[in-house]
């Protein structure tokens, strides 16, 4: 697919990220294994490449809604782990201050983030929204919606690309695409091999690449980040990933043929993208000092989380309402 | 300096004074741009603002309102329409999960600054689905304030209000109470959220309600007048936040209390407020506080059956003689 | 200048009565003696007189209203007399504020601390309470003209009023009763609802005032009521006269408790009273409830005397021709229901007593003698229960034995 000639540089910044973004689910799924946080977290290993190549394509100007399995979206973004890792923990330095958690890690403020959303589908109303204000504003940014393959099932996704197309809204809709919402194959209860085609009904322009190679994903993006900005309204790129682990950490996904891991491995995206690096000549200690400040990177990101305060009791009640937050709060 | 005019054409007055003050304000839903809304509310509108500005909508309440949250996370301040409150059920996700949670998901990150506005209310013979009063669907959820106003005065100062307010504000319009003359003043004014008013001074019981059974506590005030019974009427106007100072102010005052509302009795916001007078009020009361509400029904159609459904100034008052005792 | 016409106090524990008859109605000519209306009260029915001439002119407490002592039940005045000017109602008592039927209900003074310590439930809203404690009101003997008879703020206002205005010196109320809690039962089918008055309501509230308070032990002895039987035989035969089994129990209780005076004492408060005389109670049940007359000193009674008086209050009680002492002042209560063929019971304490004594039916049982061969005796059950706050077990088992030896040896009751 990338045919294209990168430089070593280039590539090297999608392996650092892919890198970046699997040690630290590793690392979230070592804590949360020793009991060091709360409830679920929903890991992205497997689904790095898309993540990696989607974000490159995304300018700084240009806002984003993620979902429950967003921790590389936020990587990949260039979020700061340290932060991420301790919303996970519910500290208060947490981006949301421990209010939000693993499935609605966000920074709103510095990174144009409409939120990790808990809800399958509910960025997609709020990804045609912010294209919507773009539209109103002028702002020549982009919205890019990321979901995963079960969030096309929702009736979301077609009132909300309906809408987007008739009113050409400046959105990109980024499905990962990895066959399974928990336990349920995709094929199982979607009657079509792909589902970004859905969006010919719709008479919006589509993609369908491999989500194993962050290339070709970025390559993707670019032009549908391009059709949009244009003020051709939307576009829909689909990336077939793998989800290594189950549906959340923990969950040993036995209703999954072994087959599916095999072919993940085969395409692992780190080891692809790392013998590709190795052919263009870069040193296999190139690519370990890549994984081991990776690994520095995220041991710190934990530290930070564990040396980190707990939110004060007393924040359970602010930040409710914008305005008048005491009274409408206390009855 | 004031005029009288209907209260759909004050709120009219409201969303053209913001919209012009504000480029951020924008308004969307069903039949709101060409056909300028089914009450005719937005008439002209599209003319003046185009079609960025306001624009009708696709049937797609769930998808429509989930893009008045982005867009409000994007600093936009949109006003929805939703053309009746029972819609709020087919939307109730981008509602109550996104707009009313994601202040407080994001450690106070996101504003919403997004209306709903929402025409409820019983007596238009629109049966099961066309008929509700949801307050307590929406005061339920935490994040979303809630207004109920009646006048042609209050639905204009209000909603002016609601726009600017940086939360999402449900604004619960009557749908009997569009087609009301009313006078209001002439230039330009708001009115505060969460300011109850007392529309009826009384010695003998307090009458907490809002929107359209405002008008017909009033007159079931004076029926009772005519019996020596002294009532006050406090009409919230605002139910998240909660005017309790007046309350409180007006219960420690008469010693007793009935809520009216058409909402379906059990599990009805009058119920919350009754049991917070229950709770804090307790030693003020001279009566247990009772409400007058809806029945347990589905809205039924038929107007022999309607009118069972909602409070009618006789009933208000057989309910304030009850609990009086007289 | 209208005189009131006020419920009378017919004795030490009365409270209320309730209106269960007028003979005179508004406007009728009445004579101070005339009999203008009847109440039931305290186990009683009464009549009352007028103490003055003129024309009813407003009846206040309807019939079945439950009315203080004190409480207004009419004014009596000239004809054309108006009663809406503030000086015609003065009384010496405190005026109604209005005549209305809701000023039926105008209160008692009772300036004793409010007797609910039995926990009784009286219906009262929050301001109501709040505002009693704040203005010192008892409401304990108040009927209240909220919903449901709940007693609401201004009737603590107007008590309060009154309270004031009249002299201390209403007795100390008796333990409160149980507050009326009408209209929480769902009726069905037939069913029919009887206001609890009179009789039954008194006796409604003693019983549940006792049961409450006291803690009780109801011990059961066996007495062999052979020799006993044969004695009354003996007695008939030889005197002509038919004592009952009850009269003889009377004499021999009587006798008895004499030689026990620690189980003739009351509890009130934080004292003991050791009782002088042996005043026995008799249980007497009516159709309407139940009356327990009293004898006298009935340990200084002939066991002549003491049948002849017991037949006098029963028969008296029964025709409701009891004078409002003769019910009052026992010391120890005597429970009959023998007749009935009750085996054994758990008679309830009659307060202020500190025990009662259940009798129970005589029947036929086989025993073995000394030698192993069985023969046939009659016996009875006594069922005596004590107030263990002031009695022990092996105190009024003592008297129970030295009871049951009189039984048992006939003659010694009358040595």
């Amino acid at each position: 697919m990338a045919n294209k000639k990168y430089s070593k540089e280039q590539l090297t910044d999608f392996y650092r990220t892919m890198v970046r973004i699997r040690t630290f689910e590793e690392k979230a799924a070592e804590c949360f294994t020793k009991g060091m946080l709360a409830g679920n977290i929903h890991l992205s290993i497997g689904q790095e490449a898309a993540a990696a190549g989607a974000f490159a394509a995304i300018q700084p100007q240009d806002y984003f809604t993620s979902t429950h399995r967003g921790h590389g979206h936020a990587i990949a973004r260039g979020m700061d782990p340290n932060l991420c890792m301790a919303e996970l923990f519910g500290k208060k330095t947490g981006y949301c201050q421990g209010k939000g958690g693993s499935m609605h890690i966000a920074d709103m403020k510095k990174m144009n983030h409409l939120g990790a959303n808990g809800i399958v589908g509910a960025g997609q109303g709020i990804s045609a929204g912010s294209a919507l204000a773009s539209k109103i504003l002028g702002d020549n940014a982009v919205t890019v919606g990321c979901f995963g393959d079960s969030s096309t099932n929702e009736g979301t996704f077609h009132e909300n690309l309906n809408m987007a197309a008739a009113w050409k809204l400046p959105v990109v809709w980024f499905i990962e695409n990895n066959c399974y919402g928990v336990s349920t194959e995709i094929h199982r209860v979607t009657n079509t091999p792909d589902l970004a085609p859905r969006a010919a009904a719709y008479d919006v322009p589509f993609a369908v690449v491999d989500g194993t190679d962050a290339v070709a994903v970025y390559e993707a993006m670019v032009k549908a980040m391009d059709h949009a900005r244009s003020g051709k309204g939307p576009y829909v790129v689909e990336a077939k990933v793998y989800r290594y682990q189950g549906h959340y950490c923990g969950d040993p996904a036995v209703y999954r043929p072994d087959e599916y891991m095999e072919k993940a491995l085969e395409n692992d995206a780190i080891e692809k993208m790392g013998r590709r690096l190795m052919e263009m000549g870069v040193a296999a200690e190139e690519l370990e000092a890549i994984k081991k400040a990776a690994d520095d990177e995220m041991n710190a990101a934990v530290q930070f989380a564990v040396d980190s305060e707990y939110p004060d009791p007393s924040e359970a009640v602010t930040d409710v309402y914008a305005s008048d937050n005491e009274r409408c709060v206390a009855r | 300096m004031s005029k009288k005019i209907t209260v759909s054409k004050a709120i009219g007055e409201a969303l053209h004074e913001e919209m012009v003050r504000d480029d951020k304000v924008f308004i969307m839903g069903e039949d709101m741009a060409v056909m300028g809304n089914v009450f005719a509310i937005t008439r002209g509108f599209l003319e003046e603002f185009g079609p960025n500005r306001v624009i009708d909508t696709p049937i797609s309440e769930e998808g429509f309102c989930g893009m008045a949250v982005g867009a409000a996370m994007r600093g936009m301040r949109p006003v929805v329409e939703l053309m009746y409150d029972d819609f709020a059920t087919v939307a109730a996700d981008p509602l109550l999960n996104q707009a009313a949670k994601m202040r407080y998901m994001s450690g106070g990150q996101a504003t919403v600054p997004m209306v709903l506005r929402a025409p409820m209310g019983a007596g238009r013979r629109n049966a099961g689905q066309h008929s509700q009063s949801l307050e307590n669907f929406f005061c339920h959820f935490p994040g979303l304030k809630v207004i109920a106003p009646c006048s042609a005065k209050d639905a204009k100062g209000m909603l002016k209000t609601a726009i600017r307010d940086d939360d999402p504000v449900i604004v619960l319009e009557h749908k009997l109470l569009y087609a009301k003359k009313e006078e209001i003043p002439e230039e330009e004014y708001l009115i505060p959220l969460g300011q109850a008013d007392v529309k009826r001074e009384g010695r003998d019981l307090t009458i907490i309600t809002w929107s359209r059974e405002v008008n017909f506590s009033l007159d079931a005030a004076q029926t009772l007048a005519a019996e020596g019974i002294d009532v006050e009427v406090l009409d919230l106007r605002s139910l998240v936040p909660l005017d309790w100072d007046a309350i409180v102010k007006s219960v420690s005052k008469t010693h007793n209390a009935v809520i009216v509302s058409e909402e379906v009795k059990r599990g009805s916001y009058a119920g919350e407020i009754s049991a917070q007078i229950a709770e804090e009020l307790f030693d003020e009361l001279d009566a247990p506080v009772e409400r007058v509400c809806g029945l347990n029904i589905v809205p039924p159609f038929s107007p022999t059956l309607e009118d069972e459904n909602f409070p009618h100034p006789d009933t208000i008052v057989k309910a304030v003689k009850r609990v009086l005792n007289k | 200048m209208a005189f009131e016409v006020l419920m009378p106090q017919l004795g030490l524990t009365m409270e209320e009565g309730t209106v269960s008859q007028w003979i005179k109605h508004e406007g009728d000519e009445v004579k101070a003696g005339d009999v203008i209306l009847e109440i039931t009260t305290d186990k009683l029915t009464n009549e009352v007189a007028s103490e003055h001439d003129g024309v009813l002119l407003k009846i206040v407490a309807q019939e079945g209203e439950d009315i203080p002592v004190k409480g207004l039940l009419a004014y009596i005045g000239q004809p054309g007399e108006s009663l809406s000017g503030g000086e015609a109602v003065g009384g010496a008592s405190a005026p109604a504020p209005a005549a209305a039927p809701a000023a039926a209900a105008a209160p008692t003074a009772a300036p004793a601390p409010a007797a609910a310590a039995n926990g009784a439930r009286i219906r009262i809203s929050p301001l109501a309470r709040k505002t009693a404690a704040k203005l010192g009101v008892n409401y304990a003997g108040i009927a209240g003209t909220g919903p449901s008879g709940r007693i609401v703020l201004k009737d603590i206002l107007a008590a309060s009023e009154i309270q004031k205005n009249a002299p201390a010196a209403a007795p100390a109320p008796a333990p409160a009763a149980p507050a009326a809690k009408a209209g929480s039962l769902e009726l069905m089918e037939g069913d029919t609802v009887i206001k609890l008055a009179g009789m039954r309501k008194v006796v409604s509230q003693r019983m549940w005032a006792s049961h409450n308070e006291i803690p009780p032990v109801t011990q059961n002895i066996k007495v062999d009521v052979t020799a006993l039987m044969k004695f009354r035989k003996m007695l008939l035969a030889e005197t002509g006269k038919k004592y009952s089994v009850n009269d003889l129990v009377l004499k021999a209780t009587a006798k008895c408790l004499r030689q026990h005076p620690e189980m003739l004492v009351s509890l009130d408060g934080e004292q003991i009273i050791q009782r002088a005389h042996v005043n026995l109670g008799m249980a007497v049940a009516l159709d309407a409830g139940l009356i327990v007359p009293v004898i006298r000193d009935a340990d200084k009674l002939s066991l002549d005397a003491l049948s002849a008086a017991a037949k006098d209050l029963a028969s008296r009680a029964k025709e409701n021709k009891l004078g409002a002492d003769e019910y009052k002042g026992s010391t120890f209560t005597v429970s009959n229901l023998g007749m009935f063929g009750i085996e054994t019971f758990t008679p309830i304490i009659n307060q202020p007593d500190a025990a009662i004594l259940g009798v129970c039916a005589i029947h036929d049982e086989l025993d073995l003698d000394g030698e192993g061969k069985l023969f046939k005796k009659q016996v009875m059950r006594l069922s005596c229960t004590l107030d263990h706050r002031l009695l022990d077990g092996s105190v009024v088992a003592k008297f129970e034995m030295d009871l049951r030896d009189l039984l048992e040896k006939p003659m010694s009751i009358l040595l």
